[in-house]
């Protein structure tokens, strides 16, 4: 299953030209992974959400006080735990 | 990476926006931790669900800072994972404690790599330090994105024993 579009996909998909494509990405404005020096990708669901009028949920930081911080790698441990046993 | 409680409060927002910008959503609200040692830490989760797959794909960011002088911290150790469910692989960056890590591996940080999740073919691969949770973030899309092969083959592995399927 494909997970990105090509900036040249992009550009199809807006009706813009991928100049323009490229300058969004450039900018900031338009989320993308480089994948080498000159080959950029859009993940579909960051591109999703470019294209949303949804409005943003704003996200909050909290903070808490606890006795001890939790050790790193946790988490990664028990997804592993569940993958190898699935 | 040095800042003082505000700066990290962005830092730890910036990291989830820039998550939820990537089309990840964040299933639990970001929180840092500040322990009795004055140690700080946060979790930030985001999850992405496969189109036609019940599975998601998830990118962990973790970070523990330790305190400085004048009510600043400075981050101490990380962990930065893409746990892709529905390709059954696994992509990691990682900085654990500094004297541990070089007195076992000889580099504080090192990197994972997965093609089958679980089946690692190296623990440990050597990996250069991250300056910020936003280069993790990106290099972590990178790899959901890519449709081939990881690379790990083309890492260099710093394990000295055969490998065996674990995690850590």
């Amino acid at each position: 299953m494909k997970r990105f579009y090509t900036p040249q996909e992009v550009a199809r998909l807006l009706g813009v030209s991928p100049t323009t494509v490229m300058s969004r990405i450039h900018e900031g404005a338009l989320p993308a992974v480089r994948v080498s020096e000159r080959i950029y990708r859009i993940p579909i669901p960051a591109f999703e959400r470019f294209v949303s009028t949804a409005p943003r949920p704003a996200i909050n930081v909290r903070h808490r006080r606890v006795q001890r911080v939790r050790k790193l790698g946790e988490r990664i441990a028990g997804a592993a735990d569940e993958l190898i046993t699935a | 990476m040095i800042r003082g409680i505000q700066g990290v409060d962005q830092y730890v927002s910036g990291l989830a926006k820039a998550l939820y910008t990537q089309g990840f959503d964040l299933p639990e609200v970001p929180t840092i931790e500040l322990d009795e040692a004055g140690q700080l830490a946060f979790s930030i989760v985001g999850v992405i669900p496969d189109v036609d797959l019940a599975e998601v794909a998830e990118i962990s960011l973790d970070e523990i800072w330790r305190p400085l002088p004048d009510r600043r911290w400075e981050r101490r150790e990380y962990t930065y994972d893409l746990v892709d469910r529905p390709r059954r692989r696994r992509r990691a960056f990682h900085l654990h404690d500094r004297d541990l890590a070089e007195a076992e591996l000889g580099t504080v940080v090192h990197e994972h790599c997965e093609e089958i999740f679980g089946q690692p073919t190296c623990q440990h691969y050597l990996g250069r330090e991250l300056p910020n949770g936003y280069l993790a973030i990106d290099h972590l899309v990178a790899a959901w994105v890519e449709p081939g092969p990881l690379g790990c083959a083309a890492l260099t592995c710093l394990d000295q024993e055969p490998s065996r399927p674990a995690s850590g």
